[in-house]
């Protein structure tokens, strides 16, 4: 709770520390008095013209006027933290001076001190600490506050005494009135019977009544007025004073500047002394008080805040340069960054060594780095910036950006193999699509680049695998549209006609690779003659196939004795030699028993030999 | 000269035994060889002659000793066409066993000789057919 | 006159002596008692005198001349050995009349008789003429013997011990027969009768005494002197007596005196002045001595013609097979057992075999191939085994008739043709004997199993080659009879001989072509075998036989004449080894 009051306020703070913020080297602003002023004016519904930022410590996510920002992800955090990280620390003399007036400053404003004396000394150092550069010259604008309040408080007095005079002549024009009112004789009463006329009776005489103190009362009124206005006056001028001081606090408060808002809060109670410590701002702010703290803002609050806040950079600091012995720069560079956004200007962020601060830049550049990679989707990058880290920083979860890395290739991925199997199916529609999300999810992904070179090279390649289908269609080249089918079936796919075409010779060739295969199975066998044989069934049918013809040669030559054998035997039966070219037949069935064509040839002479079987 | 009580077998009779040894083998032998061969004073059929040209080889007559593989054919009145295997050799050849031997039991296995003609357009028909 | 010239006899070594220079004489009319102690060479004496055994020097010399050049006639010479020459299952007629028949030609069957008797009735056998040869006692046994040798009227008639085992009855009966048979008497001429003896009782009824001592003679002489030359009191101690002095000392002493012994067979003075000393029986006369005439033997003696001697043979050997329970029975057991064993086998007769087709796709081919290889193999393991069985049990058979035959009675034989039978006659009479069991043997065999088990095939073919098979190893075993020198020894060769029959016949296994073409010729089992599956040549059964195994089937008239060659080889070897003698 009190974590997330902090971080409210720090949020509050630092969003509104743009319109406020004091760069060490930057000159010291006026009074923004009238700037506190609109800034406190409740008629201003907004808070600096938003809704009142919620912080979720959970996500650190901020959610301020319908926009989520992480706290440890702002840019201008970002560019003021880096600048910060890169400052050397301010361990000079001149720093440590400054730092000694301050607490000088305060121990003697601090309430077992405070003498008026203590307090007139304390004044007069705060042109002291002014001189110092980074002091931006808020101890001035302190000691001006201080002095115009002094001043407010002459003034106040003088109007008082007018008062007390004007307040005489008020009870001597009252005393007047009443004397006036009780004087006059009334007229006789009215008819007691006519209610009409009864009423008008007593509105008349009501009417001569108001007439005759008519002088006594304006008078009376004038000098309430004279009262009122120099009351006004009076506390307007104090007013004024407390105002602008009150509002000078806020603005040091708003700037994180606590060490002033100490002293400021600590001169207010020296100077006002009544007690009244109530902050006079607007009503949005005054809301925000209440919701953050649950306390009607006062200065005892902002004083309160301002040393927890100084407290809880102390701890910051500590812990940060315990998780950093640790190497545990993630949460180390977290602690710093909370601290730097509470207190950037207290001295125990001053005085940070600059190597501890370098070691938390570099790991915040890459950890900006990542978060900016996976902003753009660079996953490559993201990837390689999470194993540097993971190396460095012992506690940094790998495990939210791997996830968001390994999704984000997967579904890229999930989308680049739809993308193929739709190119490779010609459904343009979807491979747009699905391009078109892979290239979202993913856009530096380096298959991304490689499957839609391809994929579009593709519709270059369909029209070429078409022009070559009908030449090689025209030459009769089925082996080479065998060979290339995937390509001429893919690139066919839309023209039917070329399809018809296309099947007809995949048919034709598959009966002869079913036959080459079938050879070579029968030839693994050992029996080359049963392979030629089935090769020479099918050269019959498609004696233009080259590949068939090759096999067939060989084949030829392993089983040389059969096909000899069997040649002999249909040259002696064209001569009509029946008897030697059925022992030829005999023989080639012989060496091959299974063999088609001698058992044909056989029959054949057989039926020559013994018409009658 | 050994007394008869004491008398052996005379060296003659060794002799004579040998002689009778050598004509009972030399018999058989002749004997073998008529018996085995029926067909002996025909000639073997040249068997790569007659696969190379079939035709040079018509009207005459050989002989062959076989075994028989496969029945091809079979005619009531014309014959039997048989492959067979020529013994010693990886040759096959058909022939044609003409409708009087009909009576003949031939199967897948047996060994015949065969007293074969080359016939018309090569077709080898048997004159004789015995048993191995 | 018998003289011995200076005999010597080694048995393997030279320096074996069994006979060590011998010389002596013996005449006619002259019975001679050879005795010595046990091993001293009587027999063996006998035995080169017979011509049994051949001197390694010195000759046997008749009536002057060299029986090594011209041997007596078997008529001539007369030889009771020492073991039976008789069959038990003949009686004694039958014994002598066989004898007679077979020694003596031209006798007709009147004459034979009457010879028959009164041999019967020299020997004293007449009483129990038709009593078997087997429930004689030995003395008959050795009448028996005599009558025998007397069938042809030797006039060398040599003894051996014919006497032992006998009581002094039977022995002293033996002798005086003896003594009768070297007296000429009657139509009998005198004979010169060598009778080896142990017996020294009867030595006085001996003309002379021929003593033997380690293969020497010692002493040849009267038997009177005998006792003076030895130096002894009784003859008895004669044995004894010879162990003083060495064979040599004993045989140098002879040496010296061996003339005046001799002379005293001619010299009767001093035959009487030394019986005066000790009475002397049977002291010659005071002639000079000289041989007593001799009757010449009428010149014409007919020895039996050759087809005579075969018949009374074969007559002889069928008569004793019937006689023989044992063996008929045995014979019958064969006969009707054998063929009984074989159709047991195939009792239901011989499975049919199914074709092999020559279409369908070759895996059908392939299949069918398998189903008639296993099909055939048991159809021809079937009929090539009970074809085979036949012919083993037949070459059993046939060495069942035939191992024993020659070898079962070669002593009677050695003796028999010693007495002049044909070696030839006898081998004919064996294989006309063994081919009529054969034939029946055979033939019933192949009717038999043809008729029971349908044996496929010409069943006179298959009769003829079991015939030829049969009588293959019936002719083998009985040469093998005629060679061993036992009929033991022959029954284990032709077992053994059966017993490969089967191995070698290459119808089991198959032999290795080069052992297969020297066994086979030899081999019996083989080619009645072979020739038995060629009567089947025309069925599926010669194929599928032919077609499983390894052993190629030879021709029918290949075996037919390899077989007749083992008969005839057979015969061969029956009669060479016939011809050969063998008296061990």
């Amino acid at each position: 709770m009190k974590r997330c009051v902090k971080f409210s306020l720090t949020a509050g703070l630092f969003l509104a520390a743009p319109l406020f913020a004091q760069v060490p080297d930057a000159p010291a602003p006026a009074p923004p008095a009238p700037t506190a002023a609109q800034a406190s004016s409740p008629q201003q519904s907004k808070f600096l013209g938003g809704d009142v930022p919620m912080f979720n410590p959970g996500t650190e996510i901020v959610t301020w006027d319908g926009h989520n920002w992480n706290i440890n992800n702002n840019r201008l955090f970002e560019a003021r933290f880096e600048k910060y990280l890169n400052a050397p620390e301010e361990t000079t003399e001149q720093d440590k001076q400054y730092q000694a007036i301050l607490r000088t400053i305060l121990d003697k404003l601090a309430p077992e001190h405070l003498t008026t004396k203590s307090v007139d000394e304390a004044f007069r150092l705060l042109p002291r600490a002014s001189n110092f550069d980074i002091d931006a010259r808020l101890c001035d604008g302190l000691a001006d506050a201080v002095y115009s309040a002094w001043r407010a408080q002459d003034a106040s007095d003088r109007l008082a005494q007018a008062n007390d005079a004007l307040e005489q002549e008020r009870k001597a024009a009252e005393w007047n009135a009443k004397v006036t009112a009780e004087s006059g004789k009334l007229d006789a009463a009215p008819p007691a019977k006519d209610k009409d006329a009864s009423s008008e009776w007593a509105k008349e005489q009501d009417l001569k009544r108001t007439m005759r103190m008519q002088p006594y009362t304006t008078r009376l009124a004038e000098i309430l007025g004279t009262i009122k206005t120099n009351q006004a006056k009076k506390e307007l001028s104090l007013l004024q004073a407390k105002i602008e001081f009150q509002a000078l606090l806020v603005q040091l408060f708003f700037q994180r500047r606590f060490q002033h808002v100490l002293i400021g809060t600590h001169f207010y109670r020296a100077v006002f002394t009544n007690g009244d410590t109530k902050l006079e701002v607007g009503k949005d702010t005054k809301d925000m008080f209440q919701k953050s703290t649950g306390m009607p803002p006062t200065v005892g609050t902002m004083d309160a805040l301002a040393n927890e806040a100084i407290r809880d950079v102390r701890e910051g600091v500590q812990a940060f340069r315990f998780l950093l012995q640790q190497n545990e720069l993630e949460s180390a560079s977290k602690r710093l960054a909370e601290a730097f956004a509470i207190g950037e200007y207290l001295p125990e962020l001053r005085t940070l060594p600059r190597d501890e601060k370098r070691r938390v830049l570099e790991f915040s550049q890459k950890s900006y780095q990542l978060v900016s990679a996976i902003e753009v989707k660079d996953y490559a990058l993201a990837e390689k910036l999470v194993k540097e880290l993971s190396t460095t920083a012992k506690d940094f979860d790998t495990s939210k950006p791997m996830a968001a890395i390994e999704t984000a290739r997967t579904v890229s991925a999930m989308h680049l193999a739809k993308a193929r199997n739709a190119a490779v199916s010609g459904d343009k529609t979807t491979l747009e699509t699905e391009l078109k999300e892979a290239t979202e999810i993913w856009p530096r992904n380096p298959a991304l680049a490689e499957i839609s070179g391809a994929i579009f090279s593709q519709g270059d390649v369909q029209q070429k695998a078409l022009v070559d289908l009908d030449q090689l269609l025209s030459q009769h080249n089925y082996r080479q549209i065998y060979d290339d089918k995937l390509r001429f079936i893919a690139a066919s796919a839309m023209y039917p006609d070329r399809q018809e075409q296309l099947k007809k010779v995949l048919d034709q060739m598959q009966i002869i690779e079913t036959a080459i295969i079938q050879a070579g199975e029968i030839r693994k066998r050992g029996d080359y003659a049963g392979a030629w044989e089935t090769l020479e069934r099918a050269f019959k049918q498609f004696p233009d196939d080259s590949k068939l013809n090759q096999l067939r040669a060989n084949l030829t030559t392993e089983a040389a004795d059969f096909v000899r054998t069997l040649r002999t035997a249909e040259q002696l039966e064209e001569k009509d030699q029946i008897g030697s070219s059925l022992a030829w037949y005999l023989k080639a069935q012989k060496l091959y028993p299974g063999s088609e064509f001698a058992q044909d040839g056989i029959n054949r002479l057989t039926k020559k030999v013994l018409p009658e079987t | 000269m050994a007394r008869r009580a004491s008398s052996s077998v005379h060296p003659i009779w060794i002799i004579a035994c040998v002689i009778l040894l050598f004509a009972a083998i030399a018999g058989g032998w002749l004997l073998y060889r008529n018996v085995s061969d029926p067909y002996r004073t025909l000639t073997p059929l040249d068997v790569p002659a007659y696969l190379e040209n079939a035709n040079s080889l018509r009207g005459n007559v050989y002989k062959i000793s076989v075994t028989v593989d496969t029945q091809l054919a079979w005619s009531p009145t014309v014959g039997r066409l048989y492959s067979v295997l020529i013994d010693g050799k990886s040759d096959v050849l058909p022939v044609l066993i003409p409708a009087r031997f009909n009576q003949l039991n031939i199967q897948k296995g047996q060994r015949y000789f065969f007293k074969i003609e080359v016939g018309d357009k090569g077709i080898l028909r048997a004159q004789d057919v015995r048993k191995v | 006159m018998l003289e011995l010239r200076n005999i010597s006899l080694t048995a393997g070594r030279a320096t074996d002596l069994l006979l060590d220079d011998i010389s002596a004489r013996f005449p006619q009319g002259h019975l001679c008692a050879v005795v010595g102690p046990s091993g001293c060479g009587k027999s063996t004496l006998l035995k080169v005198i017979a011509g049994v055994r051949q001197p390694q020097s010195g000759s046997v010399h008749w009536e002057g001349r060299d029986l090594e050049q011209h041997d007596l006639e078997p008529h001539e010479i007369g030889y009771v050995p020492q073991f039976s020459i008789a069959f038990d299952l003949l009686n004694v007629t039958e014994s002598i009349e066989t004898a007679l028949r077979l020694r003596v030609g031209g006798l007709d069957e009147s004459v034979l008789c009457e010879r028959a008797v009164e041999i019967l009735a020299d020997v004293g056998l007449s009483e129990i003429a038709d009593r078997r040869v087997r429930v004689l006692s030995g003395g008959q046994k050795r009448r028996l013997a005599l009558a025998l040798e007397m069938v042809s009227s030797p006039i060398l008639l040599l003894c051996d011990e014919v006497t032992s085992g006998l009581d002094a009855k039977a022995e002293d009966e033996i002798v005086q027969l003896l003594r009768k048979l070297a007296s000429a008497h009657e139509d009998e001429p005198a004979r010169t009768v060598l009778s080896v003896t142990h017996s020294l009782r009867h030595l006085d009824s001996h003309d002379s005494v021929a003593v033997l001592f380690e293969g020497r003679l010692i002493y040849h002489g009267a038997p009177e002197l005998l006792l003076h030359y030895f130096s002894l009191d009784k003859q008895e101690e004669l044995f004894p007596s010879l162990a003083r002095r060495s064979a040599g000392a004993w045989h140098a002493s002879w040496q010296k005196h061996r003339a005046a012994y001799q002379a005293a067979f001619v010299n009767a003075e001093q035959i009487v002045a030394r019986a005066e000393a000790e009475p002397v029986e049977n002291v010659p006369a005071e002639e000079p001595w000289k041989p007593p005439e001799i009757p010449t033997r009428p010149v014409e003696f007919m020895c039996p013609h050759f087809s005579d001697q075969f018949k009374t043979l074969l007559k002889r050997r069928w008569r004793i097979f019937f006689r023989d329970g044992g063996q008929l029975a045995l014979q019958l057991a064969l006969l009707f057992g054998f063929p009984c064993l074989v159709v047991i086998f195939a009792w239901d007769g011989l499975p049919q075999i199914q074709n092999l087709t020559s279409s369908g796709n070759v895996v059908q081919q392939l299949l069918e191939t398998a189903a008639f290889t296993l099909q055939s193999s048991r159809v021809a393991s079937l009929v090539s085994g009970l074809v085979m069985f036949q012919v083993i049990l037949l070459t059993l058979i046939g060495s069942n008739n035939a191992a024993r035959e020659i070898a079962g009675e070669r002593a009677i034989f050695e003796k028999e043709k010693f007495a002049g039978v044909r070696p030839s006659s006898y081998v004919l009479s064996k294989a006309v004997f063994l081919t009529t069991l054969v034939a029946a043997q055979s033939i019933w065999m192949a009717v038999f199993v043809n008729t029971i088990c349908r044996f496929p095939g010409d069943m006179l073919a298959q009769s003829l080659i079991l015939v030829l098979v049969n009588g293959a190893m019936t002719a083998v075993c009985l040469g093998i009879s005629s060679l061993t020198k036992s009929a033991e020894h022959a029954s284990l060769v032709c077992v053994y001989l059966v017993g490969f029959q089967l191995p070698l016949s290459g119808a089991v296994l198959a032999l290795p072509h080069v052992i297969a073409w020297f066994t086979r010729p030899f081999i019996a089992a083989y080619w009645g075998w072979s020739g038995y599956l060629q009567t089947m040549r025309d069925t599926r059964f010669y194929d599928v036989v032919q077609s499983i195994s390894q052993t190629e089937l030879s021709p029918f008239a290949l075996c037919g004449w390899v077989l007749l060659c083992h008969i005839a080889g057979g015969l061969l070897v029956a009669y060479l080894g016939a011809k050969t003698s063998r008296w061990d």
